[in-house]
């Protein structure tokens, strides 16, 4: 017990002392923790770091109950909420009258509420030992971003013109049709293109979405599944116009957020650095960093259980 | 779950009000809020997906559609069909409000 107690006390020194904990200085001397900690930057931090088939993040996971000497009961506690976090939101939207729905602004307030409900509730729950948590969430997100970045650039592959593959991360999503087998992928010409809605393609356009039906092949590295040839016949996560698997000097080329690197999605790019504030096309607070959607079925067949993320391999040599 | 369904009995013009429970628009606009299908805000993509849900309509590919957006928050999309008619649909936000995913609340099948 001592030597847990010691072990904590040491975890938190070395983040003081490694200065990784953000020490913004405010207008009356005092110092602000937070501001570079995802609990206080309105987004699924949780729901990232439970739910989702990851090597590293289940290691991270480990450590984590470790570190803080967490019982199973506090782990089923914060596994509890990385659920809550991604349906909270849209129950609290549904809440609202219909007039006062659903604008940007309103879902990004309503988030910035959720997110701040969470904290409470752990505050609530942990009590002084929320204090460590939140320092152990600010050391984790930090190494966790560096790592990421540098592991999807390592894998993503910028050759245009040859194989297109990249990393991604997957969430799922209930079809329009029942039952179906398919992904989203946040490009609604592809969707168009496949779905036959070939007038509602501008015209110069067209001629690059004009061999239909467009496909990828997904593999999920944690469980060695794979799919392939599966229809893009659903468009998102968050965005609409960002083919982020397109060069912008391409010969399709990407439409939206051509500052970002090929193969990184924008959702992606908001939830882990801030870009465009932290939006989406539409003005949307990102909540996850999520660039391709898979169906129940397709999630089933890489090895995915109900609700779980994963980090996937998608090549998108078939696609415009 | 389809976003519309719709039943094409009634071919003579009048308005055939789409039966889209309020349970399913929540659902709906969940999925959405969540991030997931991102379309269900675009008055083409609900048009669109709810013509599909229909027993022999097609559009014509080769016409143009419209949208238009009126006053009372609410859009007016026209696709022409390869019957050579044109299909008109009412596109709401729920609870007729201002703001958030659309459906169709009616359609009608006209002479263009």
């Amino acid at each position: 017990m001592y030597k847990k107690l010691c072990l904590t006390l040491l975890v938190v020194l070395s983040m003081l002392l490694s200065g990784f904990w953000v020490n913004e200085v405010q207008a009356d001397g005092s110092a602000d923790f937070k501001s570079d900690n995802p609990l206080y930057g309105d987004k699924e931090v949780f729901n990232y770091l439970l739910w989702t088939m990851d090597e590293k993040l289940e290691k991270d996971v480990e450590k984590l109950q470790e570190d803080l000497n967490l019982s199973e009961k506090e782990m089923d506690f914060l596994k509890e909420w990385g659920l809550k976090e991604r349906s909270m939101v849209t129950e609290s939207l549904n809440q609202l009258s219909p007039q006062d729905q659903q604008d940007a602004t309103t879902f990004n307030r309503i988030a910035e509420d959720v997110f701040a409900q969470r904290n409470l509730a752990l505050q609530d729950f942990f009590g002084e030992r929320y204090t460590l948590l939140e320092a152990w969430i600010s050391e984790w997100w930090k190494e966790e971003i560096d790592y990421r970045n540098q592991w999807l650039a390592a894998r993503t592959d910028v050759n245009a013109d040859i194989d297109r593959v990249s990393r991604v991360f997957a969430t799922q999503y209930n079809p329009n049709t029942s039952g179906a087998y398919e992904v989203a992928l946040p490009d609604k010409y592809v969707k168009f293109a496949n779905l036959g809605w070939i007038s509602n393609i501008p015209s110069n356009l067209r001629t690059i979405y004009g061999k239909p039906p467009y496909v990828v092949n997904v593999y999920n590295p944690a469980t060695g599944r794979s799919v392939r040839s599966v229809k893009v016949d659903e468009v998102g996560p968050w965005n609409t116009d960002d083919n982020y698997w397109d060069a912008k000097n391409g010969t399709n080329p990407r439409r939206k957020f051509t500052d970002l690197p090929l193969g990184t999605p924008q959702a992606y790019a908001a939830y882990t650095n801030g870009h465009n504030g932290g939006k989406d096309q539409s003005g949307r607070k990102v909540l996850n960093p999520a660039g391709i959607d898979l169906t129940p079925r397709v999630a089933t067949d890489l090895g995915l259980k109900s609700l779980q993320n994963a980090w996937i391999d998608v090549r998108y040599e078939y696609l415009p | 779950m389809l976003a519309a369904c719709g039943s094409t009995k009634n071919g003579d013009g009048s308005w055939i009000e789409n039966d889209i429970t309020e349970s399913q628009l929540s659902s709906l606009q969940s999925e959405y809020d969540a991030g997931h299908r991102a379309g269900l805000n675009d008055p083409v993509q609900v048009s669109r997906e709810f013509i599909s849900s229909l027993q022999g309509i097609e559009v014509d590919e080769s016409g143009e559609s419209v949208i238009e957006e009126r006053s009372d928050h609410t859009q007016l999309a026209v696709f022409p069909l390869t019957n050579g008619k044109s299909i008109e649909l009412e596109l709401a936000h729920p609870g007729d409000g201002e703001k958030g995913i659309l459906y169709v609340k009616r359609y009608r099948i006209v002479t263009k």
